[in-house]
């Protein structure tokens, strides 16, 4: 459509993308994350694209290879429907807390980590304090609801934290009457309860447990209702979606004599809300900035066009890429953090938006960019083989 | 799951008088092993005669003016080893870029160059392509899907692709094989369907000739991925350098025909000729003369004509 109307794709994506002032026309509710823009702008400005790009077809390297550079957007909100989800911490006579919850340990730390950090910083504890008991065995736990989603930070997140403003209401409302203020007075941080107009006025979590002298519990769920906050006049937050704003870039240079396409440069900017566990989020960005480049360049099966047999019965035909092949120049990306006023300290979630989104639709169009023709003859897998018959060398 | 009989050799006599109908050899077992978990053959081995257990068969040494590698050499210890880097840096290279790393481990020299083809139709598991190398009637690479795997030259009616990186490497240097029956250069070892070796025979050393002064050399493998894969097209490129001028070249290529695929053709383009841009795209053209393109992999010609001459411009 850029092409068409005689765009650079950056100036088509500037001219249709939606602000952070502009309100859902269905519903007349605000945009919560309006990141999409944002996270344009960022791919853009990494790999340079409003100087980089050019005509496709037009530019040749020094060594003989085409330059190309390609961008995409997408606004992601997926998720939606499903049952309440619920958890349960327990306050424990020393201070610590252990909590139970429906939601496998997606890449170890949704539970271990994020959900920790929610309950430790909602309690008013340290992150060491706090111990995911258990977690989604349906004896044990409350119902995590559908494992799918991206958005265990939103519905499970949402149970744990209150929980968490369970207990901590528990606790205050006994420390209140030992600090004889009123409950609305009180914060808590790094185990101790203060009085927030002055903080030398405190007790331990530990010494109000020793006082109540039996463990308290903390119930929390989240279903739609209980997920929607008030936000600039309105009630946002429409059920247990994830939402985030995705954008990828990159630039390439093709070889001419071999179809191989090498990555100059690239960006992938997600925007997930508040970074809790930047290990296992980075995780989910470098497996999806690889598959998006698999689903590019490798991802394919093979069939004996006589009998239908499949061939490609190993992963020596059925390619994936290797270390080798997807190196560190491949890896990571940046996360934009625009907060949410539906998440818990402002997350959205994070998963499939950067795996489906944006990185392999932008690589094919820098290869577009770089070879020019065609751009609906550019076939998915692009494999040296397909770039060679697309430049008439096979 | 079929039974096999194991059997664990002390010397070359011994795994050879094992040997016969329905025994085969295993050493590093990366590519027999793969054919019995894939149980691609109708009539399995009976027997594995297990040569890793022959003491003494791993050295790298220079000994009476050539380069002597024990058949049970791995792959990783070929590259590693300083002789080979210095002297024969071409042999270094194919070694490292075979499979991975663990692979290199295991794999053998002698392994290596005996492989059997990765052709789909002959590996295909639990799908019965009797193809010519299993005794049936034809190649099914030529009427199928020969994207990948397949060769530009046949070898008594079978298109499917060398894919041993080191073999081009040794015939280009004139190496020979030393088995418990004789000596005969590695390029006799490859013949119509299968190699050259009979029932009983072992492949004990190999011997490569030390080279000319003003030799230089390269290996260049074009594969799929970075590793892991075969050859698709392996170009070892052997040459006297000097005053400018290339003389001797011997260019050898795997993936392209079953067996390593030497091109007297792009030998002669570039015998006595400076190396340069235009000489070696015109040695790349001779390389893929008298090929025979199958429906899908005509983009092998345009791999093979820039392979030979980024490895010829590599001599400079």
């Amino acid at each position: 459509m850029a092409e068409a109307l005689g765009m650079t794709p950056l100036e088509f994506y500037r001219k249709v993308l939606m602000t952070d002032d502009m309100r859902n026309p269905d519903n007349d509710r605000p945009i919560t994350t309006a990141a999409m823009r944002k996270a344009l702008e960022r791919a853009a400005e990494v790999v340079d694209f409003e100087a980089k790009w050019h005509e496709p077809g037009t530019k040749t390297l020094p060594d003989g290879r085409l330059h190309g550079v390609g961008i995409a957007c997408m606004n992601d909100r997926h998720g939606g429907t499903s049952s309440g989800r619920g958890a349960v911490i327990y306050m424990n006579n020393d201070g610590t807390a252990n909590f139970v919850t429906g939601q496998s340990n997606n890449q170890h730390g949704s539970n271990s980590v994020t959900f920790a950090n929610i309950i430790a910083e909602t309690i008013g504890i340290t992150f060491d304090d706090v111990v995911c008991s258990s977690y989604g065995t349906a004896d044990q736990a409350p119902d995590g609801g559908s494992q799918a989603g991206s958005r265990g930070a939103i519905s499970n997140g949402s149970a744990c934290q209150a929980a968490a403003l369970d207990i901590r209401e528990q606790l205050f409302t006994y420390a209140a009457e030992q600090l004889e203020v009123g409950i609305e007075d009180l914060h808590a941080r790094d185990g101790k309860i203060f009085v927030k107009a002055d903080p030398s006025k405190s007790i331990t979590h530990a010494a109000v447990m020793a006082r109540i002298s039996r463990p308290i519990i903390g119930v929390g769920k989240s279903y739609d209702d209980v997920l929607r906050k008030p936000f600039q006049g309105k009630e946002v937050g429409e059920r247990s979606f994830h939402r985030s704003g995705v954008a990828s870039a990159w630039e390439v240079a093709v070889d001419t004599e071999t179809g191989e396409v090498e990555i100059l440069k690239h960006a992938h900017i997600y925007d997930i809300g508040r970074v809790v566990d930047p290990y296992c989020a980075g995780g989910q960005l470098s497996a999806s900035l690889w598959s998006q480049w698999a689903k590019v360049f490798m991802w394919n099966v093979k069939h004996d066009p006589q009998t239908g047999a499949f061939l490609s019965q190993t992963h020596v035909d059925n390619k994936t890429p290797t270390t080798m092949d997807i190196d560190d120049s491949v890896h990571g990306g940046e996360f934009l953090e625009t907060i949410d006023a539906v998440g818990p300290f402002g997350m959205h979630g994070v998963g499939e938006p950067g795996c489906q989104g944006t990185g392999a639709p932008a690589l094919t169009m820098a290869i577009y960019n770089a070879i020019g023709g065609d751009l609906t003859k550019i076939p998915r897998p692009s494999t040296p083989v397909e770039i060679l018959k697309l430049l008439g060398k096979a | 799951m079929n039974k096999i009989t194991h059997v664990n050799a002390t010397s070359v006599d011994a795994a050879a008088a094992e040997l016969g109908a329905g025994a085969a050899v295993i050493a590093g077992g990366t590519d027999i092993l793969g054919t019995l978990k894939g149980m691609i053959y109708a009539s399995p081995p009976t027997k594995l005669v297990n040569l890793k257990t022959i003491s003494g068969l791993d050295y790298i040494r220079e000994e009476g003016g050539m380069l002597k590698i024990g058949a049970l050499a791995t792959l990783a210890a070929i590259y590693e080893s300083s002789v080979v880097q210095s002297k024969y840096p071409a042999l270094a290279e194919a070694a490292r870029k075979v499979g991975t790393p663990q692979l290199r481990n295991m794999g053998t020299i002698a392994g290596n160059i005996c492989q059997q083809v990765r052709c789909w139709y002959y590996r295909g598991e639990h799908v019965d392509f009797n193809c010519l190398r299993k005794g049936g009637p034809l190649c099914y690479m030529v009427p199928g899907n020969n994207e990948r795997h397949s060769a530009l030259w046949g070898q008594a009616g079978c298109f499917a692709g060398c894919p041993s990186d080191c073999a081009p490497v040794l015939v280009a240097l004139g190496a020979s094989i030393v088995t418990n029956k004789g000596t005969k250069p590695v390029a006799d070892l490859f013949g119509g369907l299968d190699i050259t070796l009979a029932a009983d025979e072992i492949i004990t050393e190999i011997q490569i000739p030390e080279p000319a002064a003003g030799t230089r050399m390269t290996y260049l493998k074009w594969a799929w991925r970075k590793a892991i894969d075969f050859p698709e097209v392996g170009v070892a490129v052997v040459a006297v350098v000097s005053g400018g001028n290339v003389s001797n070249a011997r260019i050898v290529m795997s993936g392209v025909d079953p067996i390593p695929h030497r091109s007297t053709a792009a030998e002669d383009a570039i015998n006595g000729k400076a190396i340069n841009d235009v000489n070696a795209t015109a040695a790349g053209a001779e390389a893929v003369k008298g090929a025979t393109t199958l429906p899908h992999n005509k983009w092998k010609v345009q791999i093979v004509k820039t392979q030979v001459k980024r490895a010829l411009l590599a001599l400079a």
